[in-house]
C-alpha cells in the first residue's frame, strides 16, 4: 500500500512534464508512461489474461506504470533501460522489459544487444503505452496469442534505407538463445522456456501507411502449476507469422493485423481491424477482431470495441471504451475447455478442472486515463 | 438495402472528416544554424516530425526543436505539415520514443527568436521551426510549410 501510495504521488509530482527529464546532462534522460482505469464486465468469469476483469469493479486491472532512461554515450552507441509495472505486476515487483544497447554501426545499419521486446506486432515495441495506440488495451484476439510474453534476450540486427525521401525500408533480424516468463491464469501459473527463438520483421513507412510483415520460430515449453496438481507440457515448436497495415486517410486511420499461429497443441488465425476518426480534441473508434480454430475450421472468438479518446494538454488521454466479446466454439466441437478471451472457460460442463460456469458473452465497459512524459 | 446505408455511413463519414483536416494557414519555417545540413523536401520532413526517421545524410542524427505541446503554433505546424492532430502527433512521438526508434524533439519554455538560437548553437545538429517572421536573421532555410 505504500508503494502504491509513492508511485501515485511520483506520478502527480511528474504529470505537469510533457518532456523527458534531463538528469545532470542532456545525453542521460529519465522518460515514462502510465495508464490507470475503472472497469467491469457483466460476467463472473474473468476476461482478458492478465487484466482478469470480472463482474466486480476493478480499479487497477489495466493500471500501468513505466519509466525508461535513455543514455546517449557516444554519437553512436546509446543505451536504454525501461521497467514496467504491467498489469499482472506489484510494484515491488516490476519487469525489465528493454535493457540494451545500440551501437548503429552507419546511418543504415544498427545492432542492438540485451533485453528487446518481441517484435511480433505493430504496437509489440510499445505495448504498455496507453497514448501510443487507439484503444485501452491492444486488441486482445491477435495481442493476447502470446500470453503477454512481451521481451527476449538476445541479439538484433537491422537495415534501414529512405527511398526518394518518402518511404523507408526497414529490415531486421532477431536472435535468442533463451527465455523464461510466466503467465497467469489466476489459478494455473505458467512457468514458459522459450529457445532459439529467431526470426525477422519487414517494416515499410510512409506519410500515411505503415507496412508490416513478421515471421518467427521458437521452441517452446510450460510447468504448469496450481493448488491442485503440478504438470508440463513437453517441448512444442511454435510458429507465427503476421501481417500489419496501418492506413491513413485525411483524418482517419485504418488499422488491419492478421496473425497466424500454430504450435503443438494449437493452430489458429486471428486478426483485428479498426476505424480511427481523429477530430482536433476527441477521437471515436470501432474495432472487430475473430479468432478462427483451423483445426476445428470454426470461428471460436469474436469482440467488437466501440469507445472515444479525449486528448487533453501534456500528454493526457481519456478513453471510454465498450467491449463485447463471445467464446463461440463449444468444448464437444474440438475436446477442450475452449476460453474464448476468457481467462478460463465458461463452458458448463466442459473437460478440465479450471472451468466457471457463466454465459460465453461479456460486455465490458473501461474508463482509462493514459500519460506519458 | 443494407449495404447502401453501409456505403453513405462510410461517405458521409469520410466527408465529414475531410472537411475537418482543411484548416490551418499560417506559414511556418523550418531552419538551421548548421550549414552543412543540407535544405529536406517536404516529404522528409513529414518522416522527421512523425519519427519515422532521426537522420540526414550527411550529418547523420539531428535533433528536432519543439513547441510547448499546447501551444497553438504547435498544433497549427504539424497541422500544416502533416495533417495530424495533436493527439495523433503525441501518440506517434510516444511510439518511437518508447521503442527505442527516435528521440521526441525538444520543446523550448522560451521560444523566443533569441533562445531557439541559443538552443540551436548548443546542438551538433539542430533543427527548429517557427513562423515565418520569427525566424532568426542568420539561419539556413530548409524548408518553407504553407
Amino acid at each position: 500500500m505504500t508503494m502504491k501510495l509513492l508511485m501515485s504521488a511520483l506520478v502527480l509530482v511528474l504529470s505537469p512534464l510533457t518532456m523527458a527529464i534531463e538528469l545532470g546532462s542532456e545525453n542521460l534522460t529519465l522518460s515514462g508512461f502510465a495508464t490507470t482505469s475503472v472497469t467491469r464486465s457483466n460476467n463472473s468469469t474473468p476476461f482478458y489474461i492478465n487484466r482478469n476483469i470480472d463482474d466486480s469493479t476493478c480499479y487497477d486491472c489495466d493500471t500501468t506504470l513505466g519509466l525508461q532512461f535513455d543514455y546517449q554515450a557516444l554519437d553512436n552507441l546509446s543505451f536504454s533501460l525501461q521497467t514496467v509495472k504491467r498489469p499482472e505486476d506489484d510494484y515491488s515487483d516490476v519487469a525489465v522489459e528493454w535493457a540494451y544497447g545500440n551501437w548503429q554501426i552507419n546511418d543504415d545499419v544498427g545492432l542492438r544487444l540485451g533485453r528487446l521486446r518481441i517484435p511480433t506486432y505493430l504496437t509489440s515495441e510499445y505495448y504498455y503505452v496507453g497514448n501510443a495506440y487507439p484503444w485501452v488495451r491492444p486488441p486482445s484476439e491477435v495481442y493476447n496469442k502470446q500470453f503477454g510474453v512481451t521481451s527476449y534476450n538476445g541479439v538484433e540486427l537491422n537495415y534501414h534505407f529512405l527511398y526518394d525521401d518518402a518511404v523507408s525500408f526497414t529490415l531486421r533480424s532477431f536472435y535468442s538463445p533463451h527465455n523464461t516468463d510466466d503467465a497467469d491464469f489466476i489459478v494455473e501459473k505458467y512457468d514458459i522456456t522459450f529457445d532459439d527463438l529467431y526470426g525477422g520483421v519487414i517494416e515499410v513507412e510512409a506519410d500515411n501507411l505503415t507496412l508490416r510483415y513478421q515471421i518467427s520460430h521458437a521452441t517452446g515449453s510450460a510447468d504448469i502449476k496450481s493448488d491442485a496438481e503440478k504438470y508440463s507440457l513437453p517441448e512444442f515448436a511454435y510458429n507465427n507469422q503476421t501481417f500489419g497495415i496501418i492506413y491513413t486517410l485525411g483524418s482517419v486511420d485504418w488499422w488491419l493485423e492478421y496473425q497466424i499461429n500454430d504450435d503443438y497443441y494449437t493452430a489458429n488465425n486471428s486478426y483485428y481491424t479498426a476505424l480511427v476518426w481523429h477530430t482536433d480534441d476527441f477521437s471515436p473508434y470501432i474495432n472487430y477482431g475473430e479468432t478462427r480454430d483451423t483445426l476445428a475450421n470454426k470461428k471460436s472468438s469474436r469482440t467488437i470495441i466501440v469507445g472515444i479518446r479525449l486528448d487533453f494538454p501534456n500528454n493526457f488521454s481519456l478513453n471510454l471504451e465498450g467491449t463485447r466479446s463471445e467464446n463461440l466454439i463449444t468444448p464437444e466441437e474440438v475436446g477442450a475447455a475452449t476460453k474464448g478471451q476468457f481467462v478460463y472457460s465458461n463452458w458448463s460442463g466442459a473437460p478440465g478442472q479450471w472451468v466457471k460456469d457463466s454465459s460465453q458473452r461479456v460486455t465490458l465497459m473501461t474508463l482509462a486515463l493514459n500519460w506519458n512524459f | 438495402m443494407l449495404s447502401r446505408r453501409f456505403i453513405l455511413c462510410i461517405s458521409l463519414f469520410l466527408a465529414i472528416s475531410y472537411a475537418n483536416a482543411g484548416y490551418g494557414e499560417q506559414t511556418f519555417v523550418i531552419f538551421t544554424l548548421n550549414h552543412n545540413i543540407p535544405e529536406i523536401s517536404r516529404a522528409k520532413a513529414k518522416m522527421l516530425y512523425t519519427g519515422k526517421l532521426k537522420s540526414i545524410k550527411p550529418v547523420g542524427r539531428v535533433q528536432l526543436m519543439d513547441w510547448q505541446h499546447n501551444s497553438s503554433e504547435r498544433a497549427s505546424f504539424y497541422r500544416q505539415l502533416a495533417n495530424k492532430t495533436t493527439g495523433q502527433i503525441n501518440s506517434l512521438w510516444a511510439s518511437a520514443a518508447f521503442s527505442g526508434k527516435a528521440k521526441p524533439p525538444t520543446p523550448l519554455q522560451d521560444t523566443t527568436s533569441a533562445a531557439i538560437t541559443q538552443w540551436l548553437q548548443d546542438q551538433n545538429n539542430g533543427i527548429a521551426y517557427a513562423p515565418q517572421e520569427d525566424i532568426p536573421v542568420n539561419s539556413k532555410i530548409l524548408l518553407i510549410v504553407k
